[in-house]
């Protein structure tokens, strides 16, 4: 269990999908932002920060005791070796609090030519349990991200338990994948194509989930479930679950090592952010003022309706619901 | 064509022990034992732990390897029966465990030291930087990540000469995702949890009708529809000098997996031996495949795409 005193140490994470989304979750309680840069996150490029906002950035949340860490979790090829070694060199010269990293050779990249720098081992390593957790603090990750998809919240105990000197991070509220995190290639099974990628300044397939977050929902379609012949069982979708929302586990979450509470959704409007941020910061003062007396309130279940249906309407606007 | 060529290992996956007790492994060098997608599998070898000893030394005897692969995120309870299928197959003197997971592999290098580990597929290998990583932490063979291409898997084979050995599949129905819960025990579109009935051992496909392309659903698991077909291009792997050539079986009978052995065993001996490739093996197994066959990925097409050979190379391959 924590201390008291540990739990003093939680921050709220927010995403960051632009100068203004990071004011708004700063304004709103974040204590920390995660943020993509351009080319190296699982997100669009339309989420991801420039080589001039960057360091804005960083200048801009560190100014205000907010800290910053980037987003540098895509899966390498050979194609972005080179592009990545300098845009990492790059990012770190401008001071980010960590990095969120996926890759294995990644990792160890950084962990052997920038010693001080603390990594995070991201989402899309699916650690799940605690000799994972161990293999990613050997590799030299500082915070292990607990897969979103741990089907038993006791084994966040556990890893905290057999790993007590790894910080812990777990997602709070937002999408989830119907696929572990890092195990999805539904995408470009079903469309890949190749296109050129001035970033990288080379020809590349464009489609892949699991290396570049070029997520095609696949999950999100309309099918059927049938027995290969002509017999339909059922009609539905892969995935069809609204946000996560953790706000009755945020107890849990803080007497069991977890040190960063983090809200899913750089592709969202800043509008969402800034209603979860909101949210989750009054739920979590509210739990560190008195423990005892933490409970869901009436308007939180409201709030989270709205969120809900904001995603509902962002799916829409993508042609995804 | 390459008379010289030494023969890559041809392995393929055996999930259960029924399976196990109806396919004759005959043309294979070696199999992977146990179903990764999930330990409640009637009969998986990574549960029935008598079974899958049982299998170790039969394979052995036979003069084959025996690999043991394991689940692909495992938490909870999953491990401590992992760490009891390690253990055992380890005392049968297993040749090498799969794994996916990095706990896995950690468990296996600090309690097993002596045992050989293969990262899998879900281990997301895309880099030759990341295969040297993994090997530095005691992977002995890598499978780098199925979506790569033909070239982008030839980047790996430089670590070939480090020691470290290269496997890539080459037939079967490959996993193109893993997920957290069964999506035939949770009732389908409801997400009523009901018990499992063994439904994944049915064939059951997720049919995108309004776009003419499924996938074969085996509960946890989504794997491709068609069966991966890479039997004209076994020259070029051999070639290659890649260690290892899987046929992902997991969810095929053990009729299908003998007599795709068959017909994968004579070609490969083909092309080893600088013979043409025969095209009757082509036909042969695209006549095995219930949804047709695919290999896009390899060709840097889409993954259920078929890209065909063209007729004057395959007269060449071998």
């Amino acid at each position: 269990m924590s201390t008291q005193s540990d739990k003093h140490v939680i921050e709220l994470m927010a995403p960051a999908r632009s100068l203004e989304s990071a004011e708004a979750a700063i304004e709103s309680g974040a204590n920390a932002l995660y943020a993509g840069v351009t080319g190296l996150s699982m997100r669009p490029k339309r989420t991801e920060f420039g080589k001039d906002e960057f360091p804005e950035l960083v200048k801009t949340a560190q100014s205000q005791g907010v800290k910053v860490y980037a987003t540098t979790n895509i899966y390498l090829k050979e194609q972005d070796w080179e592009f990545f070694k300098k845009k990492i060199d790059e990012i770190i010269s401008h001071g980010p609090d960590a990095l969120i990293m996926g890759d294995i050779g990644a990792i160890r990249y950084v962990s052997e030519n920038y010693p001080e720098v603390h990594i995070h081992a991201s989402i899309q390593a699916s650690i799940a349990n605690p000799e994972a957790a161990k293999f990613y603090r050997d590799l030299g990750a500082n915070l292990v991200v607990i897969s979103r998809s741990v089907q038993d919240r006791s084994e966040i105990a556990r890893i905290h338990e057999e790993v007590p000197d790894l910080d812990l991070e777990v997602f709070v509220h937002g999408g989830i994948c119907f696929m572990y995190d890092g195990n999805c290639m539904m995408s470009s099974y079903w469309k890949q194509e190749w296109d050129h990628d001035p970033l990288i300044g080379k020809d590349r397939l464009i489609g892949q989930n699991n290396t570049k977050g070029e997520c095609q929902l696949v999950c999100k379609r309309a099918c059927s479930l049938t027995d290969g012949e002509d017999f339909s069982m059922a009609d539905g979708r892969l995935m069809r679950r609204p946000d996560q929302v953790g706000l009755s586990n945020i107890p849990f979450f803080v007497e069991n090592g977890v040190r960063i509470l983090k809200i899913e959704g750089r592709a969202m409007p800043i509008s969402y952010i800034k209603e979860a941020t909101k949210l989750y910061r009054t739920a979590i003062d509210m739990y560190l003022e008195d423990p005892a007396r933490f409970g869901i309130k009436a308007d939180w279940q409201q709030q989270i309706s709205a969120l809900i249906e904001a995603r509902l309407e962002y799916e829409r606007q993508w042609h995804i619901a | 064509m390459q008379g010289s060529v030494s023969s890559p290992e041809l392995l393929c996956s055996v999930p259960t022990s029924a399976v196990y007790a109806e396919a004759d492994l005959s043309p294979y060098d070696g199999a992977y034992l146990g179903q990764s997608f999930c330990l409640k599998v009637d009969g998986n070898l990574l549960v029935d732990v008598a079974a899958l000893r049982a299998a170790i030394g039969e394979l052995h005897q036979a003069g084959k390897k025996a690999y043991l692969t394991t689940p692909v995120v495992p938490n909870g309870p999953d491990f401590k029966a992992v760490r009891r299928a390690i253990t055992a197959a380890a005392e049968e003197g297993i040749d090498g465990v799969e794994v996916h997971d990095m706990g896995v592999l950690r468990v296996i290098k600090t309690e097993f030291p002596g045992l050989k580990v293969h990262t899998g597929h879900f281990a997301n290998v895309y880099h030759v930087e990341t295969a040297r990583a993994l090997a530095s932490v005691g992977a002995d063979r890598i499978s780098p990540s199925y979506e790569l291409t033909l070239d982008e898997k030839s980047d790996f084979t430089p670590v070939l000469k480090e020691g470290t050995e290269l496997e890539v599949p080459i037939a079967g129905k490959l996993p193109i995702g893993m997920a957290h819960s069964c999506l035939l025990c949770l009732s389908f579109p409801s997400r009523v949890e009901v018990p499992c009935h063994q439904q994944c051992a049915d064939r059951r496909q997720l049919e995108f009708n309004n776009e003419d392309w499924q996938m074969r659903c085996a509960g946890t698991a989504m794997l491709m529809a068609e069966d991966l077909v890479m039997i004209e291009h076994l020259g070029k792997l051999a070639s290659e000098g890649y260690s290892a050539l899987r046929l992902e079986t997991s969810v095929e009978s053990g009729e299908k997996i003998s007599a795709l052995g068959f017909e994968y065993r004579a070609a490969l001996d083909d092309a080893v031996a600088g013979r043409p490739f025969d095209k009757s093996h082509l036909e042969a197994v695209s006549a095995l495949a219930e949804d047709g066959i695919c290999n896009g990925w390899y060709f840097g097409d889409s993954g259920r795409v078929y890209v065909e050979m063209a007729e004057h190379m395959m007269e060449g391959a071998g």
